[in-house]
C-alpha cells in the first residue's frame, strides 16, 4: 500500500478534532502539500509502515509537540514579535534580585526596596557605600565592584520600575 | 518499522502543516523552545527569568523531583529552628505565573546533532537550546568505608538535603550527654564554601542548651576555609574556640578576640594537624584521619563532589568532573546549544553557591535571548552573597562582584574591599548580618522561584 494512500485518510481524520470548519481549506491545502512531498520523497521504505503503526506514529507526534507546549503560551495567532534587547543597567540590576527581589519589587522589610527609587536616591547611596561614607553589613563591598557609570546605568533601570 | 518518527516529521514539511493545527508553532518552529534539565536554583532562575524577557519563547523544566528540597539553610532543620516541609519550595509560581512548563521526568537520553532528550517516561523534547543545571553528585565512596547506604541509614551527609537532613537532626537530639558530633568537611571546590562550618557551629550553639558537655569536632582536609577569619571569630566569642595564630596576626588591634584557658565545645582539626579524613569505620563509629582516629557519637560527612550525574551521563565534564564552558555564554565547551550553570560549571572566581547559579542564570537568559534574537550578547555581570551564621543571632558573609575577562575566558573578582564581614565589625552589624541571613532565604528563594 502506497504511503500516501494511507496517509491523507489519516491526516484528515487526525484534524478533525482540533481544526474549525472556516479551516477546511486550510486542512485540504495541507492534504495536497503531504501528498506532493510524499510523492516527492517517493518514499520507498514507506511501503512497510502499517495502518496501525502510522496512526500510532502520528498519535504520538501530536502528543509530544503538545507537550513541548507551555499551557499558558502565545498559541493564538498573535505576530512573534523578537525580545527587547537588555535596558541598560538591567544585567547589573538583576543581580541585587537575591535580596531586593525581582527588579528591585520586594515584600519583606529586611532590605530596600529598590523599585521607583528616585535616581539621586539610589546614586548617592551607593556612592556613600563605595566610599565608605555610609556604614554598612555587605553593601560596601558589592558598591565597590561597581563603576558610578555603572551605578547610574542601575539607578534609571530601578527608577523606571513600577514599585 | 522503517520510518522513523523523525524521518515522518520531516516528510510532513513543516511548512505545510503550518496555519492548520493548533500546534503549529512547535511544528514550524515559530516560537524558540528553551529545555532546562534541573529545577533547583539555577534552572528555575533561568525559566523565570527567560519567560520575563522574552514571554514569546517555550519554555520547559525537567525536574524529577516534584517538590524541591532547598539546600540552603538546611541546617537550621537540625536545630529544630525550622521543620522539613519549610525547606520545601513548589513550582506553583513557574507554571501558573510564569508559563512555564514543568515536566517531572528524568532524562534518560541526550541526542546533540538532533537537538533532543529523551524521558524516561518514554516522551522525547526538542529543543533550540538547552540549559542544564544538574547540581553536584556526592562521591561518597571516596572516603573508604562510606558510601550512600551508609549515609542513608547512619552516617549522614545531607549537603543534598533529604532523608538524611531529617535524620541528622534526629541523631543530634538524641546524642548521649558529654557525646562528640564529628563534622567532616570536603576538599575543595565543593557547594556552599561556608556550609561546612556554620553547620558545626549551629550546632554547638544547640549544645550549649540541650548537651552543654558535648564536644563538637571539625576534621578538615584544608588548612584554610572561605570566611575561615571571620567565621572563627564567631566560634570564638561564642564557643570558647582558640583562634590560631596563623589567623590571627593579621587581626587588627582594634579586635576584640578572648583567649579561653579552657578548650570550648568546638574544636577545628585542620590538614595540617592531620584533620584529612582517610577512611571509616562504620560499626565502631571512628573516623579515621591521618592524625589519629576520632570515635564519635555523630557523624556527619560532606564528601568529595562532581557535577550532577546527568551531566556526566551527558557527555558535558570534563577530567575534574566539572563542565568547561565559554564563561561569556556558559555554553558547554563539548556540545553546542548546551549551556551548563551552576554548581556543576567550572566558573573561576565564582563559588559553587546558590547566589552563584541565580546570577548565572539570569546572564545565560539574557545570552540565549540575545542569540535567538540575532543580536550581539551583551557584556554579562554576576554577584556572589553566601550569607552565614556563626550562631542564630550571629551573621556573617562572603560578597563578590564579578566580571568576565574574555580573552582569558575567565571570570574574576572587582573591587578593592574586604570579601568578608569587617573583621572589627560593631556588634549591630553582626547582628543585622543574622537578620540578613533570614531575610534572605526568603527573598532569594522568592526570586528563583516565585
Amino acid at each position: 500500500m502506497k504511503l500516501n494512500t494511507i496517509l491523507l485518510p489519516l491526516l484528515l481524520v487526525s484534524c478533525i478534532g482540533t481544526v474549525q470548519a472556516d479551516e477546511k481549506k486550510a486542512v485540504e491545502k495541507v492534504a495536497k502539500a503531504v501528498e506532493a512531498k510524499t510523492v516527492e520523497a517517493k518514499a520507498p521504505a514507506a511501503d512497510s509502515v502499517s495502518k496501525d503503526e502510522l496512526r500510532e506514529m502520528i498519535r504520538e507526534l501530536i502528543q509530544e509537540e503538545m507537550a513541548n507546549l507551555q499551557p499558558t503560551s502565545n498559541t493564538d495567532s498573535k505576530p512573534v514579535a523578537p525580545a527587547h534587547a537588555a535596558k541598560a543597567g538591567e544585567i547589573l540590576a538583576h543581580t541585587c534580585a537575591g535580596c531586593h527581589g525581582t527588579n528591585g519589587t520586594l515584600e519583606n522589610e529586611a532590605f530596600m526596596p529598590l523599585a521607583g527609587m528616585p535616581e539621586q536616591e539610589f546614586v548617592k547611596t551607593m556612592l556613600d557605600f563605595r566610599d565608605g561614607a555610609r556604614q554598612s553589613t555587605l553593601m560596601g563591598t558589592v558598591a565597590n565592584g561597581l563603576s558610578e557609570q555603572q551605578i547610574r546605568d542601575m539607578a534609571r533601570y530601578f527608577m523606571e520600575v513600577s514599585p | 518499522m522503517s520510518l522513523s518518527r523523525r524521518e515522518f516529521l520531516g516528510l510532513l514539511g513543516a511548512t505545510a502543516l503550518a496555519g492548520a493545527f493548533p500546534i503549529r508553532s512547535a511544528f514550524a518552529g515559530a516560537q524558540p523552545h528553551v529545555v532546562i534539565i534541573g529545577g533547583g536554583v539555577g534552572g528555575a532562575t533561568t525559566a523565570k527569568y527567560l519567560r520575563l524577557m522574552d514571554a514569546n519563547l517555550k519554555v520547559t523544566v525537567i525536574e524529577k523531583n516534584p517538590i524541591y528540597i532547598r539546600p540552603y539553610g538546611s541546617t537550621e532543620v537540625l536545630t529544630g529552628h525550622i521543620g522539613m516541609d519549610d525547606l520545601h519550595v513548589t513550582y506553583d509560581a513557574l507554571k501558573s505565573k510564569y508559563g512555564v512548563n514543568v515536566i517531572i521526568d528524568e532524562v534518560t537520553g541526550f541526542d546533540p546533532d538532533k537537538r533532543n532528550v529523551s524521558l524516561k517516561g518514554g516522551r522525547k523534547v526538542s529543543y533550540d537550546k538547552l540549559v542544564v543545571s544538574p547540581g553536584i553528585e556526592l562521591l561518597y565512596d571516596k572516603i573508604p568505608g562510606y558510601s550512600f547506604e551508609v549515609a542513608e541509614s547512619k552516617i549522614t551527609s545531607g549537603w543534598i538535603p533529604g532523608k538524611q537532613t531529617a535524620l541528622l537532626g534526629e541523631q543530634l537530639k538524641a546524642m548521649p550527654q558529654g557525646g562528640t558530633f564529628l563534622m567532616v568537611a570536603p576538599p575543595a571546590p565543593y557547594r556552599c564554601p561556608p556550609g561546612p562550618y556554620e553547620r558545626p557551629a549551629l550546632v554547638a550553639e544547640w549544645c550549649q542548651k540541650h548537651n552543654p558537655t558535648a564536644k563538637v569536632i571539625i576534621g578538615d582536609p584544608k588548612d584554610e576555609f572561605v570566611t575561615d577569619q571571620t567565621m572563627m571569630l564567631g566560634w570564638n566569642r561564642l564557643y570558647g574556640f582558640n583562634i590560631p595564630q596563623k589567623f590571627r596576626k593579621d587581626m587588627p588591634a582594634s579586635v576584640e578576640i578572648k583567649q579561653h584557658s579552657n578548650p570550648g565545645i568546638l574544636s577545628w582539626i585542620p590538614k595540617a594537624d592531620g584533620g584529612t579524613p582517610v577512611s571509616l569505620d562504620v560499626e565502631k563509629m571512628t573516623l579515621k584521619t591521618e592524625g589519629g582516629d576520632i570515635k564519635a557519637d555523630v557523624i556527619n560527612i560532606v564528601p568529595p563532589m562532581r557535577a550532577g550525574k546527568i551531566a556526566t551521563a551527558m557527555g558535558l565534564t570534563d577530567e575534574k568532573g566539572w563542565c568547561p564552558n565559554n564563561r561569556k555564554t556558559f555554553e558547554s565547551s563539548l556540545h553546542p546549544h548546551v549551556h551548563v550553570i551552576g554548581d556543576a560549571c567550572h566558573a573561576d572566581a565564582m563559588p559553587k553557591s546558590g547566589f552563584s547559579a541565580n546570577t548565572q542564570a539570569k546572564s545565560v537568559a539574557r545570552a540565549i535571548v540575545e542569540a535567538l534574537a540575532g543580536r550581539e550578547i551583551p557584556t554579562p555581570s554576576w554577584e556572589n552573597t553566601c550569607y552565614a551564621l556563626a550562631g542564630s543571632d550571629y551573621g556573617l558573609f562572603v560578597a563578590d562582584v564579578f566580571e568576565l575577562a574574555e580573552a582569558e575566558n575567565k571570570i574574576k573578582r572587582v573591587g578593592k574591599f574586604s570579601r568578608y564581614l569587617k573583621l572589627d565589625a560593631t556588634p549591630a552589624q553582626i547582628r543585622m548580618g543574622a537578620v540578613y541571613q533570614q531575610a534572605w532565604l526568603k527573598s532569594f528563594t522568592e526570586d528563583c522561584f516565585a
